[in-house]
Parts: C-alpha cells; structure tokens; sequence
C-alpha cells in the first residue's frame, strides 16, 4: 500500500506541481554509468519512501522541510546514507547518487593498485614520453564489460578497442586532466590514494553526460570533493609481492558537519627493498586534502590538493635470449655497489594538484559547475651514460652468447623459406658465455658499479692527457616535468521536465613541458663536458660535403654552442633544454531528447589549440643542418634551436549525434556516431624535439587546396558504434559493435643506435588505421550466492594504407652514409597496431555467502597480440630496393628475405596453456560489535604461474648489416649492404608476472 | 575529535617513514685494486709463454685461407693459432702473465686492442684482442694486469702475435677481380668477448703511468730485425715477436712525406705526400677514384673509399738517413686521422717557399708488425710499422725559424710560425680535449 502511495506521488512529483519539499536524485552503481534499478530510497525520519525506475531514479515528497537522512538500500551493496536539508522553495535534487558494492569496495584497491603497478614499466622505458601505456578504462571499471575485465585484464596491458590513451579523458571534480603534450593521464599522481580517488563517474564514449562532450573511449570524472565521502576513519595495510612489499594508509573524513564544512584527508604510503622484478625498489607516499563548504542549497565551493612523491627503481623490456638465459624477472638495470643493489633507473616523480571547484544550483532546471585546477609534475628518470669507455650495459649484444652464433640466412627446404640459421659455429666460446649467464656471475649478468667508480678515478689522475678531464662514466637524470593550468565551466539547463537537456561548456588549457637533463651522478669523477658523446665519429665524415673548416665541424658535438665545452657537474642542466607551450580552448554544447521509449542527442565542439617549441639552447647539430640545407637549397635556411619555435595551431570542430531505444525498460538499442578533427599531439609533432623546432609539416604534400592542407597534419576520425544492452534483475549484458577510422595520424618512435651511439628518432606521418571489432559482457546471478560473468573483447587494430617516415639522427650524423634525413613510404598496410592483445576473454565465477563471505576465480585468455614493429625496417626503400623519391638506399633486404623480415611478429605463445591467466581472490567482511568494519582481502593472480606470456614488446629500429657484399660474382661492389645476421638485434618483450598475491587488511570506523 | 588526533599521529608516521627511506648511494672508495699479496704471480713472461707455444701452423685447422688448394699444414698463409691448454682441476697448468698497459685508445688510433709490456722484462710485449671498444676506460694506461691465459690462443695474424680466442669466421671475402673464387671461411685469431676477459684478468694496485718503460731504438734496429728475404720457420717468427709490440722510443726521427718507401718511384704504393692544395687535379672523379686521389694528402690517415678501415702510413726515417725508414701507421678512424703530418719548415707561409728546416726528435709509439705472405714476401724490412697513442707521442722540435703548414689549403691560415726548439703541435682539434 506504502509502495502505491510512493508511486503515485512519485507520478504526481513527475508532473512538476508540487515542487516543495521534494527530494530526487539518480541512483548509480558505483564506477559504472548504471542506473541501480529497483534501489528503496527512504526518508529515515518520515518514514516516505520511493523505488529508483529503470533509469535509477526516484522522487520523494517529504511531508515537511528541515534536516533528514536519506538512506538507499540495494541487495549486494553497502547501504548508503546521506545527510540532507529538504526545502520547501525548491526541490532538493541530490543529483547522482552512487553505490557501492561490498565486494567492490574490497576488490577496488587489488584493481587500482594492478593497474598502477604495470603502467609505471612502459612509461618509464620511454623516459615518460610514452603515449601507449595500457587503457585508462581499466582504472576506472567502467559498466558490466570493464567490470568483469578490469582487474585481470591490467596485467596483460590490455587496451579497450586498442585505443591509445590520447583518445580517454579524465577528469577531477569536473576539470580536465589529460596533459596537452603528450594526452594521458597521470595514474601516478594519485599513486596509493585509491580511497580518495573511489568515487567516479564513467561516461561511455561520448554519449550525454553531465560534465564533459566525450571522447571517443571512456571518460572518468573523479569527485574529489569532501562531502562525498563517507564520514569515518578507514585504516588499511596491505602485504604483496609486486612493485612493493607493503602499502599502508588511512582516510578520515567528517562528512558534512553542522556548519556546512565538510573535510576529508587521506595518507598512502608504498614501500619494497626490492620488487617481484630483480633490482627494483619502491618508495611512495601520497596525501590528499579535501575540503567544501556548503554555502547554502544553491552554492557551494570545493577545495582538493594531493600528491604523491615517489621514488623507484625500472627494469626493461628483454630478449628472448636474456629471459631464456635468466628468468622474466631479470633486469640489466642494477649492480652491486659497496654489496648493496643499485639501480641506474631511478624514477623521482611528484605531480602536487590543486583543484577549486565550484558548483551553482542556479534553479531547479540550471546548474553551473566551474573548477580551476593546477598541477606541476615533476617526472624524472636516471640512466647510465659514459664516454670513450666501454658500453656498461651488461646486455649489450656483444656480451651474450647468441653473438658467437652465425645468424645468418639459410634455406629450410622443410619449411620452404629462409631462415636464420643459428648454428652454432664457436661452440666453445658460446658455452662458456652461456655459463657466465646461467651461473648469475655478477661480473657478466649485472652492472659492475665498482669498475665505473674505478675507472672514473684512473681517468682523473690521469689529467695531464686529459685536461678536461670529462667522466667516463656518469648517472644522467632525464627531466620531463608539466606544469599545467586549467580551467572548465559546465552549464546544465533541463526543459519540460527533463524532455530536453542542454549542456554546454567552455574549457581552457595551459600546458607548459618543461625538458631537460641534468648530472645526477658523477660516480667518482670530476666533471662532465657538454657535448654531444657520440658526434665524434662523424666529425671528420661530416667535413667533407658542407665546407665548413675544422673548427666549425667540431661545433656539431656542441649541445650549446654559446657555452661550448662547458663544464657541468653535479645538479647541472646540460644536453638539452626546451619547453613545449600548448595552449587550447574549446566549447562544446549537446542536446539530449528523452523521450519514453527514445532518447537522442547531437552535439558539437569546436577546439582551438595552438603550440610551441623554445629552446634554451643552440644545439650544434641544428646549426650544422641549417648551413647544410641553406647550401642544397640555395636559400638561407634556418632551423630554429634556440629560442622562440614556430607556432602551430588548429581548429578542430567535432560533432556527435546518436540515440537510444529503450524496449522496455530492460532492453535497449543505441547507436552512435562521432566525427571530428583532432590537432596532433605537441610530442609527435617535432622531428627531433630535444635538437630543434623542427616539425614535420615541412614533410607533407601540398595538395593545393587551402582546407585540405590546413588540416592536412591533423587527425580525421570518424567512429561508430552499435550497442544492445540488457539490464534485468537477474542479468545484465552487453553488446557492441563498433569501428572507429583514424586518417593522418602521426606516431613518433625512436630507437638508440649502439653502433652510431645515438638516439635515431623515427616519425610516422599519414597514419591511418581501423579500430573495430566486437566486445560482449554478461553477468548472470545464478542465485543468491553464485554470479558467473563473462567477457569477450574481438579487436581488429590494424593500419589501413602505408604510411610517410621520417628517421634522422640526434648526433646529426648522415643516416646511411647519405642523408641528414631520411624520407620514405613505410609499408604497413595491413600489419597490426600493438595495442595489446586484440583477443581477450574472461570467465568469473563470483560467489557471496550471507556471513560476508566473497570469493571468485577468473579465467583469462588473450590472444592476438602483436609486437611493435619499427618503421626502419618496413620502408619502401629497404624492401623494394628503392625509395620513394627514388633514391637507392645502401641497405636492401635480399629477395628470399624480405618476406620474413616483413611479417609482423606475433606475441602470442604457441604453446596454448600459456595464453591462460588464473585469478583467485577471498574475502571476508567482518562487523565489530561496538561499531566498524574489518575487512580482509587475499587475492592471487595468475596461479598458474604462466610466465610465458608476453603482453607487449617492441621491434629494435637497428638493422643488422655486413659490409659491401657484391651480390654478383664478378661484379665491382656495388655500394649494397646486404643484411645478415638477422637475429642480432633481436626485439624485447614485456611479460606478464608469475604467481603474484596481494593481502590486504582493513578496519573502519 | 579523538579520531581526528589518531588519525593525524598515523600521518606523521607515514610521513617520516617516507622522507627517511629516500635512496642515497654511498660513493665506492678509491681501492677496490686487488693488493699485490693477493695478485695471482706470474707463471710465464711474454718472452716465454710466445717461447713455448708459438708454432709456425698453430694447431687448429683449417685456417682462414685464400686459396684452398694450399696445403694447410704447412700454412703459409696469414693466420695461425696456437691453443693455450685449459685449466686443470687443481690449477696445476696455470699459465699468468702480468705486464702493464702501454695502449691508450682516447685517441681512436687503437681500436678493441690492449698492449702490455712484461713486469719484468719492459722490451718484452704483446697484443691482446678484446671484442670492446674504448678499453682504456676500465683498462687505462699504466695499470698493472695479471691475465690467466689458459683456454686463449696464441695467435698471428700476417706475422703479428696476438692474444685472442679461437674464431670461426664464415664471412665470404668479396671476390673484387673477375674470375676469382674468394672463399677465405675458417678459423681465425679472434677478439675475447669482455665478460670472458674479465674473468681471467686481474687488475694489480692502482696505475701508474710513470712505470712504463720506452725502450730507446733506432730504426735501423728494426728494419734490420730479421732478413729481408726469409722464410718463414718458427725461429723466424718468434724473433717477429721478440720486436713485434714493443713499447719503443725512436731517436733521432723526422717525417720524410713519404709513403711506402724513399726515392723517386711515385704509384699507389710509394709516393710523396702532399697537401691537397698541391696535388695535381684527380683524373678519376669517381668517388673511389677521389678517394684513390686522396690517398696522397700529407695527413695522417686520409678516409679510405667506404671507410674500410685499413691503417695508412707515412714515413718516418732516422735523421740524415732517410733509407732507413718506418711507417707510422694511423687508423682512419682516429681523431688525428686529419691532421697535417709533421711538415718541413718554411721561409714563408705560401706553397713553393723555401724550405729552410724540419721537425725532428723523438717519437714514442708501439711497434707492429704486418707480413702477409701473398703480398710482401721478402720485403720484411717494410713489414714493420709504429703506432702512436696520440699526437703527443711526436716529440718533434723545430730546427730552424719559419713557417709550418698545419692545414691542407693553401693560404695564410694553413700556416704557423715557429722558433728553433719549439715542439710540434698540429691543429687544437686534433688533440683529444674530453
């Protein structure tokens, strides 16, 4: 009878008449964009009380006005209780309200703290200049898909739909975080601060939301602000074997209080001597402040700063050879030094955000929410560099025993194509390299700090041949920091009762990269010089063709001609030192018409975005090219390292349109369509960032044609997606089919060369590519104790047509033997885009016992995943013979090769049991009597202990060659290096971790 | 409030439990030498241990070879190697050298070499090949090594004695003359991988470069070594090693701008060097044919066609007896490649001057030693050649006042002025500044 009165009232409340003394809200599964269907919401002193609809809302007519408490209640999730003020001017609109579930509440820190844990890998391989790092959506356990997915799909790098991170958003109490250089978002920021960062909100794609147009992955808004956290004190301690050995924290908040304060604080802290990976080591703490007051119904302002500084140790991608030789958890980084493990890759990162955020109930129908946040990150990565001594690295190829074997190709009649033939022709000396490595002797396998220490003060003493005395070895500190501000403003307006919703809203970015590099240590020795350590060889090549003397040669290993040979020591900036200024505005407005049965939308977004280049210094080599183009061209020419670069900038519009059918409440249909332009990315945009202003606009075919040039260097995207969802009491699925077009986009790689002892950097533009595929979710409660759910994601990530490179090299030697800079098509229509494994599938079992009892166990497969191939080795000139401008190219592939040396590598093991991982976790939820709640939470990850699987892994852009071998008997040499020995420079592989486990303990009150 | 204090306690804790865990290195001390009284002792000296084991065909076959009808025991071909047996059990065999690094490759002159010269014996040296480059960082001149040589070979290549390993090299040589057969595949002296090095080198207290000893020599001593037409015996080679890697001072020397021999005879193998602004137009415009060209500039080791790495000489020859030459032969990858030799000293800084002195004195240098038998046999005096470390291993003084050509170009700024006495030195960038 109750129930019929809430409804009717509920009706009545729908029609808008009494709009006194009511309540309403959406009640959403926490983490998800799921309405909680069928959730009782109860007025706790009144007694009313209404049912959440099939979108989870509710309306509640209270009786009188004043102070309550809202209560929601739902099976399987914690109950969640809101202190409120009812008016009887206006509706009180709670907005959306969130649950969470009791198992998820346990298993949100396994996830986070997974996923953390394997970005931090790749991201500091590329010096945190890395744009690939596995899917945002995996942080944020979007709806049913992700949520069955997230937790065991991390640690393969799993990407949703491939998407890079670019094309997902986050966002922090409403303002963006994605950073404009190089378009991610820093997990490590918020390192450890997992019950600060709980509460989110997903926007799938770019469909209608309340704070952002969408992009074409998932969106995330974190709301950081104080009242929304649950009043009380949460205390954990977790023991694992990962990254860290153990995590502590606590979390305190007051809820709202009396005066309309709210504050909320929470501490993290990471810690391992040594990790699951040899020689790494973690040190973090995080701390986060939040604060707001409610100034009244209408307004209120919110205040949140946190950060987390770190400091870590990496490890590295390996070869076969290393892991075969070793274990996956080998790691060349480290050393003994003075019998204590050092590592040569130290990470310091710290990333201090502030946000202000302020939110304007303007009406019962308008609302306005304005935030301006600031961080500045501090990234820093160390790493061995030496000059005219040996290379330290203890896997450098030379050192392991493949490089006594032949290599080259040989025909294998069984097979019926070539092969590298890895015979074994210095038996003796393969053996007794293999033993050095199997035996662990430290000499070989590690780092020998010690003899870098000596050599060092040999080299100082030894200063009369020496006079300036330059360090042979030394620890170089690679500086990436961001400083950005950014301001966002959203305005909502509902008409007739919420048929139509207007948003609208205005953001604004700046973005300031800050680059350098600094002496972290001198490792015993007096100084370093500021040069370039690896131009020497090419002094004397270079003189030849530019007529320049001598003296102004020997300028081309200066990195800043204006203080040539500088002395640095420790602390010192030297090499490089540029910032990239982005700045970017945008707006966008969408409507969304909701009907019974029809929902639709159509939006559009218009960005401005404009960067920059300056540079600090005058980098030698810069000058070097400048004199040599101005002499080919006949017109002055000159390359920008020093100062004000040019500026680029783009508009980009975007509009959106789709619609959703709603069968009955339980079915729906939607379909959505996105097209738009994108600017490209600062990072991707320069040939040789740390040298000059060189961009790559200068590499692009003038069609004629004003627009088509204008946006001829930006991304074209056109994406669309078909989505059947399902969402029953018993059951939820979904369904989604979807392909997304990318023309022209750019991607930037880079390898370091050991012979030319230089960074090669390789840019890729006209990138087209296809995403599509398929991806379902299903969750099936089997009864009150057991649900089993399921995932299967079908990708097809590949490149659609060839592709335009650019490879030049950082010392300014002459690639080749020829050109400062090479262009050439890149064949790679139809290989795959290493976006992680483009099959994926889980099976879960979850199972729940009245007595707070949770366990599950998953089942994972992944398949079709695919190494990154290096554009180097896939020109047209090295596979064809020729270039595209029709240059011949000193290094052809031979006929019977050229097939096996363009075949994409697959990562996927052969052996089918190691394409498998096992999750198992379990939990107890524990009520104290006199108040609170311990919970306790073990979970462990691939049980198997699979360690043959690979999730990810990269093709070496050097390319074994021999010299001069005249492919004609008789024949004068005709100047074309033939490739041999093709295993040489073998590529490295990621591997997913073996058995790992994570505890974690947890008392709240 | 009570949980406010308890909670603010945990957060100092954490606190202090970050900023005291930060990661500090403490900087290696500087011993870290092994100490003579744990020093392996020497078991051989160089003298001996080439003495016992060296042998005209070695004992590991086949050998690297041109010609594959030759028969390759009696092998008078380019390459031998002679095993050093492994270790016993109980260390009985033990076969240690110690000597002290007389090579420096700053200069890129030497290239994944050491040269040691004996403890004892200082006349006493010998090559060492070692697959790394720029060794004089972890192996700098003057230190003190003991090397455990068991399991290495003793090997030669075109009469050269080298320490190395066993190397099977199935590279094809390329077969430039129409009609030859080239296939030189087979063993081979090659260089010791680093990790296998270190294991069997020790390196003794801290280096001291005072302690090297530059044997005065003549080059008359030399060139007249072993006889000029000989056949090869394994007396023969084993007094090649006697000379062969020696740290040597050269009296009484200058740069004759000559290569390949004195006289008049002017081909691609003896002529006079000349800066490039003197040298008659190229005829072949080719890029082999300028490189070919090239070849003739008075500068230490001009850039082969395709850098192909072979060592260049120029001449040098005892003062007043200029038919008693030796090469100095430079690497084209080293840093003073380009420079200008030691040139005569003129009255005025313009081409066609009157020469009025020289540069003459001293050069310090390493000998060694190249007598491949298909080309040079019987010219053994002209097998011999001396590599610097760097050109501050010219102890050259000017004997008269004038003007020394330090460029290649012609004009003012390709000369410099010089007083009687002053010491030679070419242009700043040539010397290795870093």
């Amino acid at each position: 009878m109750r129930k019929n009165l809430v409804l009717a009232l509920a009706m009545f409340a729908s029609l808008s008449i009494w709009a006194q003394n009511t309540v309403k809200g959406v009640v959403k599964i926490g983490g998800t964009s799921e309405p909680a269907v069928g959730a009782v919401v109860t007025l706790q002193g009144q007694n009313a009380s209404a049912v959440t609809n099939a979108k989870g809302e509710f309306v509640i007519q209270a009786t009188k006005p004043g102070d309550e408490v809202l209560t929601i209640v739902q099976d399987g999730y914690d109950v969640t209780s809101r202190s409120i003020a009812i008016s009887n001017l206006a509706t009180l609109d709670l907005g959306e309200v969130v649950l969470v579930s009791k198992e998820a509440e346990l298993k949100a820190d396994l996830t986070e703290e997974m996923f953390l844990a394997t970005s931090d890998v790749e991201f500091d391989d590329e010096d945190g200049l890395s744009s690939q790092s596995i899917s945002g959506v995996l942080y944020s356990r979007g709806d049913v898909f992700s949520g069955a997915a997230s937790y065991s799909f991390s640690p393969v790098r799993y990407r949703l739909r491939g998407y890079a991170q670019s094309y997902e958003s986050t966002y922090i109490n409403g303002v963006n975080f994605n950073d404009q250089e190089r378009g991610r978002f820093n997990y490590s920021s918020l390192g450890g601060l997992n019950d600060a960062s709980r509460n989110k909100e997903i926007v799938t794609n770019y469909t209608p939301n309340n704070y952002t147009y969408g992009n074409i992955g998932n969106s995330t808004n974190i709301d950081m602000r104080a009242s929304t956290y649950a009043k009380g004190t949460k205390l954990g301690l977790a023991g694992t074997n990962r990254s860290y050995w153990l995590r502590a924290h606590a979390t305190y908040a007051t809820g709202i209080l009396d005066n309309g304060w709210a504050f909320a604080g929470s501490m993290a802290y990471r810690w391992s001597q040594e990790g699951i990976q040899e020689g790494t080591f973690y040190n973090s703490g995080a701390y986060f402040l939040s604060a707001e007051k409610i100034f009244n119904p209408r307004h209120s302002l919110s205040i949140v700063t946190y950060g987390a500084p770190t400091e870590r140790a990496g490890s590295s991608a390996l070869t076969q050879e290393t892991v075969d030789l070793r274990s996956i958890y080998y790691n060349p980084y480290w050393g003994y030094q003075n019998g204590k493990k050092r590592n040569s890759r130290v990470v310091h990162s710290y990333d201090p955000t502030a946000i202000v955020s302020h939110d304007w109930k303007i009406s019962e129908t308008q609302r306005l929410r304005t935030g301006l946040g600031a961080h500045y990150s501090m990234y820093s990565n160390s790493a061995l560099t030496f000059y005219n001594a040996s290379d330290p690295r203890p896997d450098y190829y030379r050192n392991l025993p493949s490089y006594q074997t032949d290599g080259k190709w040989r025909y294998d009649a069984g097979l019926d194509q070539f092969v590298a033939d890895m015979s074994i022709t210095n038996l003796d000396l393969y053996n007794e390299m293999t033993d050095l490595w199997t035996s662990g002797d430290l000499g070989t396998t590690q780092i020998d700090w010690d003899a870098l220490y000596r050599a060092n003060y040999a080299n100082n003493n030894n200063n009369g041949d020496n006079p300036l005395s330059m360090a042979k070895y030394m620890v170089e500190r690679r500086h990436n920091n961001l400083l950005e501000g950014a301001l966002n403003s959203v305005y909502k307006q509902t008409f007739n009762d919420e048929q139509l919703t207007l948003v609208a809203g205005f953001d604004a970015k700046y973005t300031k990269g800050v680059h350098y590099k600094t002496v972290d240590d001198l490792l015993g020795a007096n100084q370093w010089v500021d040069i370039d350590p690896f131009s020497d060889r090419d002094i004397a090549d270079l003189a030849e063709n530019v007529g320049l003397t001598q003296a102004e040669i020997a300028n081309v290993r200066q990195n800043d001609v204006d203080n040539p040979d500088k002395v640095v020591k420790e602390g010192d900036v030297f090499g490089y030192k540029y910032d990239i200024n982005v700045y970017k505005a945008s707006a966008f407005a969408h409507n969304e018409w909701d009907f019974n049965h029809w929902q639709f939308y159509y939006g559009l977004k218009a960005t401005y975005s404009l960067f920059n280049r300056y540079g600090y210094m005058e980098n030698g080599r810069a000058v070097y090219l400048s004199n040599l183009l101005s002499m080919q061209s006949g017109t002055p020419v000159k390359i920008i390292s020093k100062g004000h670069g040019v500026n680029h900038s783009f508009i980009d519009p975007s509009v959106k349109a789709g619609a959703t059918y709603n069968f009955n409440g339980h079915n729906r249909l939607a379909v959505n369509v996105l097209a738009e332009t994108r600017a490209p990315l600062a990072s991707s945009y320069y040939v040789s960032q740390r040298i000059s202003d060189r961009s790559v606009d200068v590499f692009y075919n003038k069609t004629g044609n004003a627009l088509a040039d204008y946006y001829g260097t930006s991304e074209k995207i056109l994406a669309y997606d078909l989505s059947y969802i399902a969402t029953y009491p018993r059951v939820r699925a979904r369904l989604s089919l979807y392909r997304t077009q990318s023309l022209d986009g750019i991607e930037q790689t880079g390898y370091y060369n050991d012979e030319y002892r230089t960074f090669i950097n390789q840019v890729m533009i006209g990138v087209d590519k296809v995403y599509q595929g398929a991806e379902l979710g299903a969750s099936v409660k089997l009864n009150s104790s057991f649900t089993l759910s399921g995932v299967l994601a079908l990708n097809d990530a590949h490149y659609t047509d060839n592709a335009v490179g650019i490879e030049s090299a950082e010392n300014g030697m002459k690639l080749d033997g020829e050109s400062l800079e090479i262009k050439d098509n890149i064949l790679i229509k139809d290989i795959k885009v290493a976006s992680g494994p483009q099959l994926a599938a889980n099976v879960k079992l979850n199972y729940f016992h009245q007595k707070m009892w949770f366990a599950d166990i998953s089942i994972n497969y992944f398949d079709k995943n695919y190494l990154r191939i290096s554009p180097s080795r896939f020109s047209q000139g090295i596979i064809t013979g020729e270039r595209a401008d029709g240059s011949i190219p000193n290094l052809v592939y031979p006929d019977e090769v050229a097939t096996a040396m363009t075949a994409q590598e697959s990562l996927v093991s052969k052996n089918i049991y190691e394409r498998f991982l096992v999750d198992v976790s379990v939990g107890k939820l524990i009520y104290l009597k006199k108040g609170g709640a311990i919970n306790i939470n073990l979970s462990v990850s691939n049980v198997t202990n699979n360690t043959g699987m690979k999730t990810g892994g990269y093709q070496t852009g050097r390319i074994p060659t021999v010299n001069r071998v005249s492919p004609t008997p008789g024949q004068q040499e005709t100047d074309i290096f033939v490739v041999s020995n093709v295993q040489k420079y073998p590529a490295k592989y990621y591997y997913a971790w073996g058995t790992n486990f994570f505890l974690n303990i947890g008392y709240r009150f | 409030m009570k949980s406010i204090n308890k909670f603010i306690v945990i957060c100092l804790t954490l606190l202090t439990l970050v900023l005291s865990a930060c990661h500090q290195y403490e900087p290696v001390p500087q011993t870290g030498y092994v100490k003579e009284a744990d020093a392996w002792k020497a078991t051989y000296t160089i003298g001996q241990l080439v003495d016992t084991y060296l042998s005209v065909n070695g004992d590991i076959f086949p050998v690297r070879e041109n010609d594959l009808s030759k028969d390759l025991s009696s092998n008078t071909g380019v390459f031998s190697l002679d095993t050093l047996p492994a270790l016993n059990a109980d260390g009985s065999n033990a076969i240690i050298i110690r000597g002290r690094i007389v090579s420096e490759d700053v200069a890129g002159n030497i290239y994944k070499t050491l040269v040691i010269q004996d403890e004892l014996h200082p006349e006493q040296g010998l090559k060492l090949s070692i697959d790394a480059g720029s060794l004089s960082g972890i192996y700098p001149i003057g230190q003190l090594v003991a090397i455990r040589c068991n399991g290495l070979v003793l090997g030669k290549y075109a009469a050269q004695v080298q320490l190395g390993v066993a190397y099977f090299n199935t590279d094809k040589e390329p077969d430039w003359q129409p009609g030859a057969t080239g296939s030189k595949v087979g063993w081979e002296p090659g260089r010791i991988p680093l990790p296998i090095f270190k294991k069997k080198v020790q390196l003794i207290e801290v280096p001291d470069k005072s302690k090297l000893v530059a044997e005065d020599m003549e080059v008359s001593t030399i060139t007249g070594w072993v006889a000029p037409y000989y056949t090869p015996s394994e007396a023969g080679y084993k007094s090649i090693a006697q000379l062969a890697s020696r740290f040597v001072r050269l009296k009484n020397v200058y740069f004759t701008q000559r290569s390949g021999g004195p006289g008049t005879a002017e081909d691609d193998y003896t002529y006079t060097v000349k800066p490039i602004c003197e040298l008659p137009a190229p005829i072949d415009t080719t890029e082999a044919g300028l490189a070919q060209w090239r070849q003739k500039a008075s500068i230490f080791a001009p850039e082969s066609y395709k850098s192909q790495g072979y060592p260049q000489s120029r001449d040098i020859a005892t003062v007043g007896e200029p038919t008693k030459w030796v090469s100095i032969s430079t690497s084209e990858y080293a840093k003073f490649a380009e420079a200008t030799i030691p040139s005569p000293i003129y009255d005025a800084p313009v081409s066609g001057a009157n020469v009025v002195g020289q540069f003459q004195g001293d050069i310090i240098g390493i000998i060694g030693v190249y007598c491949d038998k298909g080309k040079n046999v019987g010219y053994m005096n002209e097998s011999w050649s001396i590599t610097l470390r760097s050109l501050k291993d010219l102890e050259l003084r000017a004997t008269a006042d004038g003007y020394y050509r330090i460029g290649q170009t012609a004009g003012l700024e390709s000369f410099v002025p010089v007083k009687t006495g002053d010491l030679w030195h070419a242009d700043d960038v040539f010397y290795p500044k870093y």
